[in-house]
C-alpha cells in the first residue's frame, strides 16, 4: 500500500489549542510525523506600545499578557521597575502580593485543568473547576474592583487595602476549597481512561527541558526540582513554608500530578501570607496622586518571578524619564511551547492535543 | 474500572447541588462590591483641566476637549472626553487626579440605543441612569 | 397481533375511506394507505422521542454541572428543542466546493433513515390490551442489525465526501470504530440467537430468564458495543471534538447538521430500547401484572439512556488505537467465550446434556 503524507492545520482556530495556537502537522494516518506550532496570531505588541506610556501605565499591558494569571504578570513587571526606580514598598503590601499571585495561581492552574479536561473530552470537570475559580476572581473583585484585568498590583504598593468582609469569604474559601479540590482530582486521578491517555504520552527528559529553557511545572515534572520562589526568593517566599511538588517521570500524567499538587501548596501559602500580614500602610504615598508620573529610574533591571507557567522575566530599561526606555519580556509558555515537536513526534494526534494542554500555553502571554 | 466508577460517583453527588448560575438580568449579582471599576464619571465642577488623566491614559481613552462651561478654577475651558469604547476600567485616572473630580462608579450597563461612546464633558458628567432617563 | 395497523384501518373506515370494497387493486390500494399513515405516525412519534431525550440529556447534564440548563423558552425551557429545531430550517444549507455534492448530500439520510427504520422493529410490549408491535417478521433481528451497520457507513460516506481533511480522518476514525465493536456485538447476538433459538426479537424479549443473566459475559460486550455504536464520549471518535473539530459532520449546517444530531439521540435511545429488548426482557409482561409491558420497556429503556448519558458526562474519550485494542483482543476472545458459554446453556436447556 501506498503510503501518503498529509498535511493537517491544527488551529489557529481550533477547539482545544487553548486559543490561537496554529500547529502545522504532518500525518502518517493517525500518527504525527511532524509537528510544528506556528505562533504570533494574538501578538498585541505589548513591548513595544510600553515604550510610549508612563511607567504605571504599562501594568495594564502586564494585565492582558497571561489573562489567566494576571497578578502574577503585574507583579513581575512591577518588581522590575521598583528595582530600576529603587522603591521602597511598606511591609503588609508585599505580603497582600504574595497571597494574590498565589490564589491567582490557583485560579489559573483551575482554568487549565477544565481545559486539561475538555481536550480530553470530558465536559463535566470544566464546570467544576470554573465554579472554583469564580470563587477565587470573587475575592478579587473585592479587592481590586475588576474581575480579571486588576491593575491591582502597583508601583509601591498594591491599589487598595483589603476589606473587611474580605477575611470571612478567604476563610471560607479556605475551608472549603480543598474538599472541592479532591473532587475534581478523582475525576481526573484514578481513572483508567485518563490514566491511559497520559501516562508515558509527551515524554519529556529532563535534559531536553533544560535545553529549551523550560521552566514552571513542566520542568518540575520532569523531575529537576527548580522554583524561583525556593532558588531565588522574592517577596517573602523565604519566610513561608511551602513544598515544590516534582515528579520524576516527564510526562503528561506527571504534569497533571505537579499542578495539582501545587494548587494545594499555594493555597497553603496563600493562608500563611493573610495570617502572616502586619497592620499598616499598604502603599508608599510617594508614588501615588501625582508621584505616578514622577517615578522615574535610569539603568536597566531583571525581574524574575515564578508565574504559573514557569520563570516570567521582564527586563526593563530606563533612561531617566518616566516612561520606559525599552521592556522585554520573557515568557515561559513560550519556551515550553518550542519543545512541542520534540514531545510529539511519532504519537497519535489525540496525544498531541493532550500534550499541548498539559504544556498550559496562553497565548496573550506568548504572542505578547 | 474502579476509577471510573469512582469518578461516575462524583459526579452523580453533583445532582443533589444546588446550580450556581446567576440568572443575570432577573436576579442581582450577589457578590457586586463597593469598588466595582464601572464607567468614569466627571464632576465639572471641581475639574481644573490639568491633562494628567489624559497623560496617564494608557489607551489614550480620556483626551481633552473644549466645552463651555464655567466653574471658576479652569479658565482654559478644557474638561476630559472618555471613549468608553477604548476605556479599560484601569483606574489610572482616578488615582491621579489631583481634586478627586474623575473617578470610577459603580456602573457597567452602557447599552445605549446611539452608536456615540465618546462621552464628552457633559455627558460623562452625567450617570447612566440618568442618561437612560434622558434617551 | 398487529394492533396499531388494525386501528388505522378502523379509523380510516370509520371516516369513511375505505378502498378495499373495490376488488383486489382497492385493498392494495388501502394497504398501502395504511401503512404510510402507519410509517408517518412512527416517524413523528421517533421525532418527538428524540427531542424529548434531547431535552432530558440537556437538563439532567445541566443537573450534575450545578447549571440550570435550558430555561428561556417555555415553562422550564420544554419548547427549546422546538425554537432549536426552527432554527436548524431557517439556516444556510452550505456545501463547500470541494465536496462530492451527490454524496454530502446523501449521508445524512443515510444516517438518519435506518434510525427512524430499526425503531420500526423493536417490540413495544403490551399496553392494557393492545400489543404495540409494527413489524413482526421471524428476522426483525437481523434486520436490526442490517440497519444499524448503515449508520456507520452514513458517517464514513459523510467524512470522505466532505472534503476536509478533519472530516476525513473523523471517517477513517468513524470506519475504525465500527471494525472494532461490530464484531463482538453480533457474537454477542449469536449467544443470545443460539440459546432463544430465534431471531425474532419479539421471542427473544419473551425468554423467561432474561438473557442478562443467562450470559452475563455477552450483556457485557454488548453494552460495550453499544456505548460505540452511539458513538458518544468515552468513544465519541468519528466525533471527537477536541481533536477533530467535529469530526466528520465538520462541513456540515442547517438542516443536514440537524439530521445528524438527531441522529446521534435517536442512536442513544434507540441503543438502550435495543439493549433492554434483547438483554433485560424489553416489552414482556412480568408474571404478575399484565398489560404494563411498554411501562416496563420504557423504564428500562430510560435507565440504560441515563447510564449512557452519565458516562458521556464523566468520561475522557478513549484513543482510537487503544478502542481498536481493546475490540480486538478484549472484546472479541470474550465473545467468542460467550459464544462457547451459550452453547453449554442451549444444550442445557434443551436436555441435551
Amino acid at each position: 500500500m501506498e503510503e501518503r503524507i498529509i498535511d493537517v492545520n491544527f488551529g489557529p482556530q481550533h477547539p482545544s489549542t487553548h486559543g490561537v495556537l496554529r500547529v502545522k502537522v504532518k500525518l502518517n494516518g493517525e500518527t504525527i510525523v511532524n509537528a510544528e506550532p506556528i505562533i504570533g496570531y494574538l501578538h498585541r505588541n505589548a513591548e513595544k506600545l510600553s515604550e510610549d506610556k508612563f511607567y504605571p501605565s504599562v501594568a495594564i499591558f502586564m494585565d492582558r499578557l497571561d489573562y489567566v494569571s494576571n497578578h502574577n504578570m503585574e507583579l513581575g513587571y512591577v518588581l522590575a521597575v521598583e528595582k530600576l526606580a529603587e522603591v521602597q514598598v511598606p511591609e503588609r503590601a508585599n505580603w497582600i502580593r504574595m497571597m494574590v499571585v498565589e490564589l491567582n495561581r490557583i485560579a489559573s492552574h483551575l482554568v487549565w485543568a477544565g481545559t486539561m479536561g475538555l481536550d480530553l473530552g470530558m465536559i463535566t470537570p470544566f464546570f467544576y473547576t470554573f465554579r472554583e475559580r469564580e470563587k477565587i476572581i470573587q475575592l478579587f473583585e473585592m479587592l481590586s474592583g475588576a474581575r480579571l484585568t486588576y491593575n491591582y498590583i502597583s508601583i509601591g504598593g498594591v491599589y487598595k487595602d483589603i476589606p473587611g468582609e474580605f477575611k470571612d469569604k478567604f476563610l471560607e474559601f479556605y475551608n472549603e476549597f480543598p474538599k472541592r479540590l479532591d473532587e475534581i482530582q478523582s475525576l481526573f486521578m484514578e481513572n483508567e481512561i485518563f490514566i491511559q491517555r497520559m501516562k508515558g504520552i509527551g515524554y519529556l527528559s529532563p535534559e531536553k527541558a533544560m535545553s529549551y529553557s523550560i521552566t514552571g511545572p513542566v520542568l518540575r515534572a520532569s523531575g529537576i526540582k527548580y522554583d524561583i520562589r525556593k532558588n531565588f526568593p522574592y517577596l517573602y517566599y523565604d519566610k513561608v513554608d511551602f513544598e515544590i511538588p516534582t515528579a520524576k517521570d516527564g510526562d503528561n500524567f506527571s504534569r497533571f500530578i505537579v499542578r495539582m499538587e501545587e494548587m494545594r501548596q499555594s493555597l497553603k501559602i496563600a493562608k500563611q501570607a493573610f495570617d502572616k500580614m502586619p497592620e499598616g500602610e499598604y502603599f508608599n504615598p510617594l508614588y501615588r496622586k501625582q508621584g505616578l508620573i514622577k517615578i522615574k529610574g535610569k539603568g536597566e533591571s531583571y525581574s524574575r518571578t515564578e508565574s504559573p507557567r514557569g520563570e516570567f522575566g521582564v527586563y526593563v530599561i530606563g533612561d531617566g524619564t518616566s516612561k520606559p526606555y525599552r521592556v522585554r519580556i520573557r515568557s515561559p509558555a513560550f519556551h515550553a511551547l518550542s519543545a512541542t515537536n520534540e514531545m510529539v513526534k511519532g504519537s497519535k494526534i489525540a496525544d498531541m492535543i493532550a500534550t499541548l494542554s498539559t504544556l498550559d500555553p496562553v497565548f496573550g502571554e506568548v504572542d505578547r | 474500572m474502579k476509577g471510573i466508577i469512582k469518578g461516575l460517583i462524583t459526579v452523580t453527588k453533583h445532582m443533589f447541588r444546588k446550580p450556581v448560575t446567576v440568572q443575570y438580568p432577573e436576579e442581582p449579582i450577589p457578590w457586586h462590591t463597593k469598588r466595582f471599576r464601572g464607567r468614569v464619571i466627571l464632576n465639572l465642577d471641581s475639574c481644573i483641566g490639568c491633562t494628567l488623566c489624559a497623560q496617564i491614559c494608557p489607551n489614550h481613552a480620556d483626551h481633552m476637549v473644549h466645552y463651555e462651561y464655567e466653574n471658576g478654577k479652569n479658565w482654559r475651558k478644557i474638561y476630559p472626553a472618555v471613549d468608553i469604547g477604548v476605556c479599560t476600567y484601569c483606574g489610572l485616572c482616578q488615582e491621579i487626579c489631583p481634586t478627586g473630580s474623575i473617578r470610577l462608579s459603580n456602573e457597567f450597563e452602557l447599552a445605549h440605543f446611539d452608536r456615540d461612546m465618546d462621552y464628552l464633558p457633559d455627558r460623562l458628567s452625567r450617570t447612566e441612569t440618568e442618561l437612560k432617563y434622558h434617551d | 397481533m398487529n394492533t396499531i395497523i388494525w386501528l388505522i384501518n378502523f379509523i380510516l373506515k370509520a371516516i369513511g375511506i375505505n378502498f378495499a370494497v373495490y376488488g383486489y387493486y382497492g385493498q392494495l390500494i388501502q394497504t398501502v394507505l395504511v401503512d404510510l399513515i402507519g410509517a408517518l405516525l412512527i416517524f413523528l412519534a421517533a421525532a418527538i422521542t428524540i427531542i424529548i431525550v434531547i431535552y432530558i440529556f440537556r437538563k439532567y447534564m445541566a443537573d450534575l454541572q450545578q447549571r440550570i440548563g435550558p430555561n428561556r423558552v417555555g415553562p422550564y425551557g420544554i419548547f427549546q428543542l422546538i425554537a432549536d429545531a426552527l432554527k436548524m430550517f431557517g439556516k444556510e444549507d452550505i456545501i463547500p466546493d470541494n465536496t462530492d455534492p451527490l454524496l454530502f448530500r446523501f449521508a445524512p439520510y443515510l444516517v438518519f433513515i435506518p434510525l427512524i427504520l430499526s425503531y420500526l422493529l423493536i417490540p413495544y410490549g403490551s399496553l392494557y390490551h393492545w400489543l404495540i408491535i409494527f413489524t413482526n417478521v421471524k428476522v426483525t433481528l437481523l434486520l436490526v442489525l442490517a440497519f444499524s451497520a448503515m449508520v456507520p457507513i452514513g458517517e464514513i460516506i459523510a467524512g470522505f465526501s466532505s472534503g476536509s481533511k478533519y472530516s476525513l480522518l473523523g471517517g477513517i476514525r468513524a470506519a475504525a470504530q465500527d471494525l472494532s465493536y461490530e464484531i463482538p456485538m453480533v457474537l454477542s447476538l449469536v449467544g443470545v440467537i443460539i440459546v432463544s433459538s430465534s431471531l425474532n426479537l419479539y421471542t427473544i424479549s419473551s425468554n423467561t430468564i432474561p438473557f442478562a443473566i443467562l450470559e452475563p459475559i455477552g450483556f457485557f460486550i454488548f453494552f460495550i458495543a453499544m456505548i460505540a455504536k452511539i458513538a458518544v464520549p468515552p468513544l465519541d471518535l468519528p466525533e471527537s471534538e477536541s481533536e477533530l473539530v467535529s469530526g466528520f459532520n465538520i462541513e456540515y449546517s442547517g438542516l443536514r447538521f440537524g439530521i445528524f444530531y438527531l441522529g446521534v439521540f435517536g442512536n442513544i435511545f434507540f441503543a438502550s430500547l435495543f439493549i433492554s429488548t434483547v438483554y433485560l426482557g424489553g416489552g414482556s409482561d412480568l408474571p404478575w401484572i399484565s398489560g404494563l409491558g411498554y411501562i416496563w420497556l420504557l423504564i428500562k429503556a430510560f435507565i440504560f439512556m441515563f447510564i449512557f448519558l452519565t458516562l458521556w458526562i464523566a468520561l475522557p474519550r478513549i484513543r482510537v488505537d487503544k478502542f481498536m485494542n481493546i475490540g480486538w483482543r478484549v472484546l472479541l476472545p470474550l465473545s467468542i467465550i460467550n459464544l462457547i458459554w451459550s452453547v453449554g446453556i442451549a444444550a442445557l436447556m434443551s436436555g441435551v446434556i
